[in-house]
């Protein structure tokens, strides 16, 4: 019986149900589901603050992304916001825990970002851009190209106006 | 017929099979180049310049993200940049959040060097920046007129200054910093300390190797004007008296504090300590570095008081394994504890703590 109004304490006992594109449902508990912006506003809106909300389908997600970012929020879903300017708790890195869940599979990392900006998971986004923003840092042009497999989609006369543009780059 | 032929090319015959994949879009997650606009620009904002620079030479895709001007927020000009690099960069910037320039080092004023082109460029950033930018960083710079701009930049939120000489006129009418950084800077006498109270929300000092820095009169001044202070750090050549330190005590919102070496010290820390434990419950860190007659009772207070510590460094002080093992067993957050040139703790003893708590770095040399 839960007497005080505690909300981190009521909304660890309420589950909600994600539905993958895939039709798995994964259950997890309100506090952990509300890191997600979009599900928190969702269920502000709709106002399904009680009882358990049995599937939210998210038809764009598959399971395996599903579950890493499940993983994610279990993991940081206690990190206090109030921290954010303090040094000890701002890694300007990522940190070895999320870098491990991440991986390095290019498609999962796409997917997995994509995902984060669906549910607008701010924290997850930006670890998923700097992981890709690692890949590219301190690169050679053809090594990028390679990694990333990008077409040279330019005209001659535009190769030709870029070069003078960014001649600097030789530089050093 | 016409409209026919255009839906041709995908949609003739039975519809494909995708069976082994379950996602639609999982096709176009395989290149980088199909992301959104906004997730590629996010990824770009973890980049250097050069890296952009690179990356928009690769596909119009990148070519069209490296335009946008919310990558330019963070602006860095070094004197050594070629000029037509400058000329298209600073063409780009538009509302700098971030600036930080950089002018040659420079030993002594004999060679001193023409800097006027660049000069031109710093003034056009500085320019921009206007009500903007919130944050800037200058190295090296001897030019009044260059400074004298900050004064133009009404919300300014955090300064570091590195090397800098000059009248620092622009400072005393800058109100809105939380942040401060001066190192190495030469001021006019009693211009820093006038220049630091008049900002109210601040938050963050750091003052170190300067010349006419007066850190007693800061630390008194602090305490009466800026109540929101979190991170202190002092390595000054003026003596810091214990009657300006115990005033920090009324700064109840510390969490970082370092007094560190070239810092010199009045000999007696007398209750300063003391008055800093009672106040600063938040504290957690404590620098105090070479302080020779801090022993075990004058710290004491703060090992009992603040059990927010984190990060203890007490590197050269008069304290004994005491101190040591107290802060071990009464610091539940504590992560680090340096404690070597204290010449009374032996090294056995501190190898001993170590092994007893295991979860707190402890160097041994």
């Amino acid at each position: 019986m839960l007497e005080d109004g505690d909300l981190s304490v009521v909304s660890d006992t309420k589950t909600i149900g994600l539905k993958s594109c895939e039709g798995e449902i994964f259950t997890v508990s309100f506090r952990v589901a509300t890191m997600s912006n979009t599900i928190k506003n969702m269920i502000e809106d709709l106002n399904l603050e009680d009882g358990i909300i049995e599937e939210v389908p998210l038809k764009n997600i598959s399971s395996h992304t599903l579950k890493k970012i499940i993983e994610y929020c279990e993991y940081h879903v206690d990190d206090d916001p109030d921290d954010q300017d303090w040094e000890f708790s701002t890694p300007t890195t990522v940190s070895d825990w999320d870098s491990k869940l991440i991986g390095t599979d290019q498609e999962e990392i796409f997917a997995l970002i994509l995902a984060a900006n669906f549910l607008d998971i701010p924290s997850l986004l930006d670890v998923g851009c700097k992981t890709v923003a690692n890949m590219i840092k301190g690169k050679e042009p053809e090594e990028i190209r390679k990694i990333f497999n990008i077409e040279n989609d330019f005209t001659p006369e535009e190769e030709e106006e870029m070069r003078a543009e960014y001649a600097w780059l030789k530089d050093d | 017929m016409e409209p026919e032929m255009e839906t041709n090319h995908h949609t003739e015959g039975p519809p494909r099979k995708k069976a082994k994949r379950p996602l639609d879009q999982e096709v176009n997650k395989k290149n980088i180049t199909s992301l959104p606009y906004d997730i590629l620009v996010n990824i770009f904002k973890h980049l250097d310049l050069k890296s952009i620079g690179v990356c928009a030479t690769l596909c119009s895709t990148f070519n069209n993200v490296s335009k946008d001007s919310s990558l330019y927020q963070e602006v860095t000009l070094k004197y050594n940049m070629n000029k037509e690099f400058l000329e298209s960069f600073v063409s780009k910037i538009s509302h700098p959040k971030e600036l930080c320039v950089e002018y040659k080092y420079c030993d002594n004023q004999s060679d001193f060097e023409d800097h006027s082109e660049f000069d031109k460029f710093v003034r056009i950033a500085l320019t921009k920046c206007g009500e903007y930018v919130q944050s800037i960083r200058i190295d090296n710079c001897r030019n009044d007129d260059i400074l004298l701009l900050l004064s133009e930049c009404v919300n300014l939120k955090e300064l570091t200054l590195y090397r800098c000489k000059s009248s620092f006129q622009s400072l005393t009418s800058i109100t809105t910093l939380t942040s401060i950084k001066y190192v190495s800077c030469h001021f006019p006498q009693k211009i820093a300390s006038e220049a630091i109270k008049n900002n109210e929300l601040l938050r963050k000092l750091y003052l170190s190797d300067n010349t006419n820095v007066n850190v007693n009169e800061i630390c008194e001044n602090l305490s009466r004007c800026n109540e929101h202070m979190r991170e202190i750090y002092f390595s000054e050549r003026k003596k810091l008296r214990a009657k300006s330190l115990r005033t920090l005590g009324r700064l109840t919102k510390l969490r970082s504090l370092a007094l560190v070496s070239g810092t010199g010290f009045e000999c007696d820390p007398e209750d300063s300590l003391e008055q800093i434990a009672a106040g600063c419950s938040k504290l957690e860190r404590l620098i105090i570095y070479g302080w020779k007659e801090i022993n075990d009772d004058n710290l004491m207070p703060i090992l009992h008081m603040c059990t927010n510590l984190r990060e203890l460094d007490l590197r050269g002080l008069n304290i004994t394994i005491r101190s040591c093992r107290e802060a071990a067993l009464s610091l539940p957050f504590l992560k680090t504890m340096d404690v070597i040139k204290c010449n009374r703790v032996k090294k056995s003893q501190l190898a001993k703590l170590k092994q007893d708590f295991m979860e707190i770095d402890i160097p041994l040399e």
